[in-house]
Formats: C-alpha cells, structure tokens, sequence
C-alpha cells in the first residue's frame, strides 16, 4: 500500500463543513515569527552564495555613496546653501537614508510587485491564510538594505561630528521620530504606487522614479529649489517631511523654512495620513485586481 | 439539522474581460482616435457542484475557460454576476479561512520560495498554517515517500528541474492537508516518470474518498486514470457534465494504434484490435472496444518483436474534437449547466 493511501483523513476535513483555524499569523506575534523565519531563510540562502551576498550589500553601498559623492562635489563649491552649513545638509541627509535603509530592509520587497504579478506568485500569496501584503513584505531578505544603512550610520557620523548642536533627550527622541517619520512617508507613498501598479501594469516605473526623485530632491534645503518645486515637494509629493523639515527644526532653520515653521512638527501627521490612504489604496488596488486580472 | 453544504458551488458565474478594438489602416490621427470597448465572455453562466469525495476532470481547449473558473472558484477573481462557494464559504471575502480548506497548484509556476531551498519553503509554510511540528513531520515523510523529493530539497528552488519543482509545488499544495485541492495542469511537460509519481499520488488521494479534486488537463490518459466525473468547458460554457465513460466511450472509435514491426508481420489476428490497415512493417490497429491500451500493447509483445507502439486519439483535444462533431446531441444533453446531486 502506497504511503499515500495510508494517510489518515484530513481532520479539517469529511463530510461536514471542514474546521477552519484562525492562522497564527493573523496574531501581530504570529506575523514577526513568520518575517523573521523567512529573512533568516533568505539570509542563510545568499549567504550560501558568498559572491551574490558581497554584491547585494555593494549594491546598496554603491547608490548612497553615489548620492553623498554628488553631494560633497555639490559643498566643494558652495560651502553654505540657502543658509544650511555642511553639517546641516548632511542632516537632512542622514535622516532620510536611515528612514530608507529602514524602509529597505522591513518593506523594500514592495518594489518586487510587478515581478511577483508577472510570475503568478501574487496569486500565490491570496491562496495563503496570512495577510498577502505579509508575503510580499517578506518574499526575500533584503540584503541590499544593509548597505543603505552602513552608509546611513556613516552619514550620520560624520553629520553629528560637524554638527554644533546641544543634543538633549527631547532633540535625540525627534531625531528618531523623524527617522520612523521618513520611514513611514517612504512607505506610504510606495504602497500608493503599488495600488497603482495593481491597476495598470505600465505603472511599474514610478518606483524608481520615487526613488530617484527623493535621491536628488530630499537631501538639501527646500530654499534651494524654486517655490514650484518647494509647494510640490511639501504638499504634492511630500518627501520634504522625510528630511527637510525635521532636520530644519533640529538645526535652528524651522524660522526660515518655506510656508511655515509650524510644518517642522507636522512630519507625524503627514506620515500617518500617507500610510492610512496609501493601506486605502493597496486594498481598493487588490480589489480591482481580483475583478480584472 | 441542515444537510453540509457541497465542497463546490459554483451558481451562475459570469465573467467578462475588456479588450479595445483596434482600428484599420494607417493615420496620423489613429493614436488621437476613441477606440471602442469590447467585452469578451470568459464564463458565461457557469454552474456546477461537486460534492466531498468527488474527482472531477475539468477539460476544454486553450481559452475556454478552464483556468478563469478555477480563479473564480479559489477567489482570484471575482465574477461578475454569480457565486461561487467552497463549503459554503465566500472564497474570496473569506480568503484566508477558506485557504486552510484548499490547496492550489497553477501548471508551471511555481508558489516555492525562487531563492530558497524547497525545505524552507515547505517550513515557511509550517508557519503559515499553523501546522504543529509532528504533523508537519509526519504529512512531509509521506509526501516524500511518494514523490522522491529529500534528494533534492535542499537544492534552491532556482536550479530545480521542472519535474523537481512541480512534485515540490504539489507537495507545498497538500502539506497542510486540505480537503480541496485545485490542480490547474499539474503534469504538463513533465516527463512520463514524474507524470506517474504524480498520478500516484493523486490516486491514493482519490482513493480515501476525504479529497475533493478538481484537475485541468490536456492528457486523457491521466483523465481515464484518476477523474470519474468530467466537465467540458467551451467558450465559457458547461457544454458537458456526466460520467467519464459517457464522453471517453464516444471519442473511442476514433483511436488508433500504430505499430511499427522489425519485420513485416504477415496476417495479423488480435483479440484486442483490429486492423485498420497495413503496410511493409507499419500496422494500424483500432483496439476493440473495452480494451485497454496496456492489454493491447501486452498481446502485441507477447507474439512479435515490436519496434514501436503509438497510441494516437488520447489526447483531450481528440475527445472534445469528437464532442463537437457530436454537438446537437451534447448541448442538448449539457442544456442544464447544474452538476449531479
């Protein structure tokens, strides 16, 4: 007799209505031992590959250096901008890497949405009794994040080194407000491309544009930039509460910040407001999915 | 007490897909014009139950609908009017309860971990679901037992062959031991080796009579092997439900076997086929009715030295060909689109 046939009945199963269990990654504990089975899982299999592993963290280190070296030929010219001293830039610098090397390491798979939909995994994951945004979250461990929060740490270093700035309890407890903040922002507006790609496939190059946009804008003064850019990266596309703002009340420049002091404080509101209708659109996005695809 | 509801209920499901007509000839203005909106019917008013214990096979050529009914009835897609119910659930407002009920595989795609080893994707899904360490132990053993996977699951999904990765599908499809299963071509470009691990297995979990399984296939040898009842799909519509001996048994004349002998074989005399024609060593043989290919294939051996038998007329496509040449007399009968009681 086949092994098989000797299997006893499912007990969910018979000729009554199966038993269906909660899933223990409906439980928030349930959800952190799943994430980090899988990213163990993950590192252990690149690790396996020591050469894809060096190369996922070159990666990440790559980019953020990219960024800093365009940013130091930026202070080898103009050692002041808008006001801002190097220190200072470095500032807005370092917190919006931390939040993204953050972003990166927790939620960076979302980035991977059009490869799972492509490759039928998507549908996948809403076979599974656990969350899909879960599955997607945790479909692989983000090595690359590493090297985006190496560079990040080294950033701050050296920001805190230039820095003259009195650091009290309450000015270290808004520094890592404003990193959750930039973490929470970042993901918020990527969840809203996400939907978007849900729904039109030829969407899918907005991440990188997200990404590109807050690389090149997010890391100096506002004042630097016309009031066009200044109004959209405020209240359109706000990455300027990802860094900027933070950055500009822990440095004494919220006075002269565009629009108004006030917006120094209003990073927390503006990150839960992007990840409550950016949750909205992921879900009015999968329904759109499940009608159309 | 009210009788359980059916493993499948699938009531008048309707789907549609949009597609735009694309406009004639060449014209600056062409990018500028309004294309017109088409609807294409993937499913028209669908309905079928099947009840616990049952194994369909679920058959029609590409495009006819199979693979849209099987994501309406997984919950990957909702219909447009209709329902469709998995033990009286909603799949898709109650997707992560029903999906300890079912499990899915969907032809060469694969649900594994791509980086990961097979093992760690069989213990990510321990995790999902919940399973208790001695049943996960247990249920992966007997998976294992059958289809020959511990050689290779600590091998990365990646470098698996395709024969590897599906009996690696299928297993992560049965490890929390669902009730339902939905196998949407799991044996397509197998090779015939795991193609019978396969069948094996879905045998054996046919045979417990606690599975329900609904299998998309284009291979009528697997359909005669494992599915009692069938249903045919053509453009969107049920166009047969019943019994597998009532639709392979129509296709039957239509089958032939060609034999290739070492040397000419001289007036041939079978009791499982007659001979259809010959010529120098290639013999066309039509079996009799009843009889089975490996009697024939048996009796041929037995007596001669064969070079090579073909059995032609087994594929699906050969019995819905037939099907269709028969149509007036199906529709008729398939008029009803609801499955047996």
């Amino acid at each position: 007799m086949s092994p098989m046939s000797a299997m006893p009945p499912s007990p969910r199963s018979g000729h009554v209505k199966p038993l269906v269990p909660e899933s223990p990654v409906r439980r928030p504990v349930g959800r952190m031992r799943l994430a980090a089975v899988i990213l163990r899982a993950g590192v252990r299999s690149q690790l396996a590959n020591r050469a894809d592993f060096a190369m996922a963290i070159a990666n990440g280190v790559t980019y953020q250096v990219t960024v800093l070296l365009f940013a130091t030929v930026i202070f080898g010219r103009f050692p002041s901008l808008a006001g801002w001293g190097v220190g200072e830039v470095l500032l807005i610098n370092s917190i919006r890497m931390l939040g993204h090397g953050l972003y990166m390491l927790f939620f960076g798979n979302l980035g991977l949405l059009p490869h799972l939909l492509r490759d039928g995994r998507f549908d996948a994951f809403r076979t599974r009794p656990a969350p899909v945004l879960l599955q997607v979250f945790t479909y692989e461990a983000p090595v690359n994040a590493v090297g985006d929060l190496v560079v990040a740490c080294a950033s701050l270093s050296v920001c805190l080194s230039l820095l003259d700035v009195e650091w009290t309890v309450g000015m270290v407890a808004f520094l890592l407000a404003a990193v959750v903040g930039a973490l929470v922002i970042e993901l918020g507006l990527n969840l809203h491309i996400a939907a978007l790609v849900l729904r039109f496939r030829g969407s899918e190059s907005l991440f990188f544009w997200l990404d590109s946009v807050s690389g090149t804008f997010g890391n100096y003064p506002l004042g630097l930039f016309p009031w066009v850019l200044q109004g959209a990266f405020t209240f359109v596309l706000p990455i300027a509460f990802a860094g900027f703002y933070p950055a500009a009340w822990l440095t004494g420049h919220a006075d002269t910040a565009p629009f108004s002091a006030a917006l120094a404080f209003a990073f927390p509101a503006v990150a839960a407001a992007l990840l409550w209708s950016g949750l909205a659109w992921w879900r009015r996005g999968v329904a759109f999915y499940a009608r159309n695809n | 007490m009210s009788a359980p509801p059916p493993a499948i209920r699938v009531d008048r499901v309707t789907k549609t897909f949009r597609s735009w007509e694309s406009t004639e000839g060449r014209s600056w203005k062409r990018p500028f014009q309004r294309r017109r909106a088409r609807r294409t019917a993937a499913l028209s008013e669908v309905g079928m139950t099947v009840e616990t214990g049952e194994f369909i096979g679920l058959l029609g050529q590409n495009g006819a609908g199979k693979s849209t009914l099987i994501k309406v009835m997984t919950g990957l897609l909702l219909p447009e009017s209709g329902t469709a119910r998995l033990y009286g659930l909603d799949p898709y407002a109650d997707r992560e309860r029903n999906a300890h009920t079912m499990g899915v595989t969907f032809g060469q795609r694969t649900q594994l971990w791509w980086d990961l080893p097979a093992h760690d994707s069989f213990t990510i899904l321990r995790d999902i679901y919940g399973l208790p360490e001695a049943e996960f132990r247990a249920t992966l053993t007997e998976l294992n037992d059958v289809l020959a996977l511990s050689s290779f699951w600590d091998t990365p999904v990646r470098f698996l062959s395709l024969g590897q990765r599906v009996r690696c599908d299928l297993a992560a499809a049965l490890l929390h031991r669902p009730p339902l299963l939905f196998l949407d071509e799991p044996t397509i470009g197998l090779d015939v080796l795991v193609k019978d691990q396969v069948r094996t297995l879905l045998g054996d979990l046919a045979r417990t009579g606690d599975h329900t399984i609904v299998l998309t296939t284009h291979d009528m040898a697997e359909v005669e092997a494992l599915c009692r009842r069938l249903v045919v799909i053509d453009a969107g519509r049920v166009v047969f439900d019943g019994e597998r001996g009532e639709l392979a048994g129509a296709a039957h004349h239509r089958r032939t076997v060609v034999v290739e002998f070492e040397t000419p074989p001289g007036p041939l005399s079978l009791r499982t086929a007659e001979v259809v024609s010959a010529d120098g060593t290639t013999v066309h043989l039509r079996p009799h009715p009843g009889a089975e290919q490996r009697q024939v294939t048996d009796e041929l051996l037995s007596a001669h030295s064969v070079r090579s038998v073909v059995f032609d007329g087994t594929k699906v496509e050969d019995v819905l060909r037939t099907l269709y040449a028969r149509r007036p007399e199906t529709a008729a009968a398939a008029a009803p689109t609801g499955g047996p009681a």
